[in-house]
């Protein structure tokens, strides 16, 4: 079947419905840049955030309340704003994509310079808007495939890593990995399941190295995904596995990548004959 | 193949799919400093061994231990790693004069100015002082107190090791 501007309508309210799932979990953990109250900066081996740096804005936000909330509200109130003006106005989608895309880029520059989380895991906020960008369905047929092997490439290239860094040849990495993660946790609440579970896995090594080398395996799975399409939803199931195995046992939160796991989803969908507008 | 796909359709698209895999590509291979939204994502690709000491911090919220139990890995997230951050924040001006600076001078650019990336509002010690201020905030306590320390993994558990004091920052070493 080829894609359509009702699939296109479907990929953009389940973005939506995620975004604003993860927008609702993030308040409740205290993960709006209101909440964390940044008070300070971390500088990072990343040349785009040094031209950003240049102008200041990072350190105007330090204690600067009304600074967040306006930031808060930009970030969280752009996708909706987006919508509405791609369901409005002929090619006010588009502009509003970019604005989006903007704004996305300040803010999680800043955001993630304030020791809250990473910036690798805020990738798909600063390539999605992109994809709204679009005005016509073969575009976003197009976009919406880069975005698929950058997906891949994600998965991929962490496998690439582990074989060319050496980590899963070393019989211990695991146990090494879980004492250095869970540090804080294991002596701040020992004879917990847990810690318990933790220290089992540490004093097993070969079962610790197995799991290791499992996730290697899984992300080095997502290089098929490169020669055909068919494997998509097993790479989803994988992706879905990666991300439950990350909170439960290592207690990394990386559901900000969700959004970049939808073009597998609709991968299955052919390119399409004639071209359409969307708006 | 795909990227004749597009080159058919619209070589804008096209052009713009083939410099974002260059510049991919290029940070991939040169591993070191990368250019965001080109990241290396190793995710605990490098060898990674037991150590035989570790430091941790314990916070204390009116006296009692916070226990990593008791809150979600997010909001533990952001009790721990601010404070470890707290440490590394103190790097800011080493990091600028060993590798901002250098890279500005060896590719003939104007020199950017330590104050933009060095924290001017707070020095380390107010930095720790609001951390604590902070978080009694958040977690409703009267006071919060952090202490750093060390830790001797015995093959069974991290065992608090007596004959070292407590240290107020971990032994944090700027890169």
């Amino acid at each position: 079947m080829q894609i359509t501007a009702q699939h296109r309508q479907r990929f953009t309210i389940t973005f939506l419905v995620i975004f604003y799932i993860l927008a609702i979990y993030k308040l409740l953990n205290g993960l709006w840049l209101f909440q964390a109250a940044p008070y300070f900066f971390i500088n990072r081996f990343d040349g785009t955030t040094w031209l950003l740096m240049q102008t200041g804005i990072h350190q105007w936000l330090l204690n600067n309340r009304t600074g967040w909330i306006l930031f808060d509200v930009a970030f969280y109130v752009m996708p909706l704003t987006w919508y509405l003006a791609y369901k409005s106005h002929e090619g006010a989608g588009t502009i509003a994509a970019i604005l989006w895309l903007i704004v996305n880029w300040v803010y999680v520059q800043c955001y993630t310079l304030y020791p809250i989380n990473s910036i690798e895991s805020h990738i798909a906020w600063l390539l999605i808007p992109l994809l709204f960008a679009t005005t016509r369905l073969k575009s976003f047929y197009f976009v919406m495939h880069g975005l698929r092997y950058f997906f891949l490439f994600f998965f991929a290239s962490a496998g690439i890593w582990k074989l060319r860094q050496g980590g899963i040849f070393y019989p211990e990495q695991m146990s090494g990995i879980l004492l250095m993660q869970h540090a804080d946790y294991l002596v701040s609440a020992p004879g917990t399941i847990f810690t318990k579970y933790i220290y089992w896995l540490v004093k097993h090594p070969a079962i610790g190295q197995a799991l290791y080398v499992g996730a290697t395996l899984l992300e080095l799975f997502f290089i098929i995904g490169f020669f055909s399409r068919k494997y998509d939803k097993w790479l989803m199931a994988g992706f879905g596995l990666f991300l439950l195995s990350d909170q439960l046992l290592m207690r990394i939160p990386y559901f900000e990548v969700l959004p970049l796991a939808l073009p597998l989803f609709f991968s299955k969908y052919k390119e399409p004959v004639n071209e359409v507008n969307l708006t | 193949m795909f990227l004749k796909k597009v080159y058919r359709y619209n070589k804008w698209i096209c052009s713009g799919m083939l410099f974002f895999m260059m510049m991919q590509l290029l940070v991939f291979y040169r591993p070191g400093m990368v250019f965001s939204p080109w990241f290396n994502y190793g995710m605990y690709s490098g060898v990674i061994k037991p150590a035989k000491e570790y430091e941790a911090y314990k916070v204390f919220g009116d006296n009692e231990v916070l226990a990593g139990n008791d809150f979600t890995p997010q909001q533990w997230d952001r009790i721990h790693f601010t404070l470890i951050q707290s440490d590394a924040s103190t790097c800011n001006g080493h990091f600028y004069d060993t590798q901002i600076s250098r890279l500005f001078k060896k590719f003939h650019l104007p020199d950017p100015g330590k104050s933009f990336f060095i924290n001017t509002m707070l020095d380390p010690d107010m930095i720790k002082l609001q951390y604590q201020l902070h978080l009694a905030k958040v977690l409703g306590k009267q006071h919060v107190q952090t202490i750093a320390l060390r830790y001797e993994w015995d093959g069974n558990s991290l065992v608090e090791k007596d004959s070292l004091k407590a240290i107020n920052s971990q032994s944090f070493q700027c890169k």
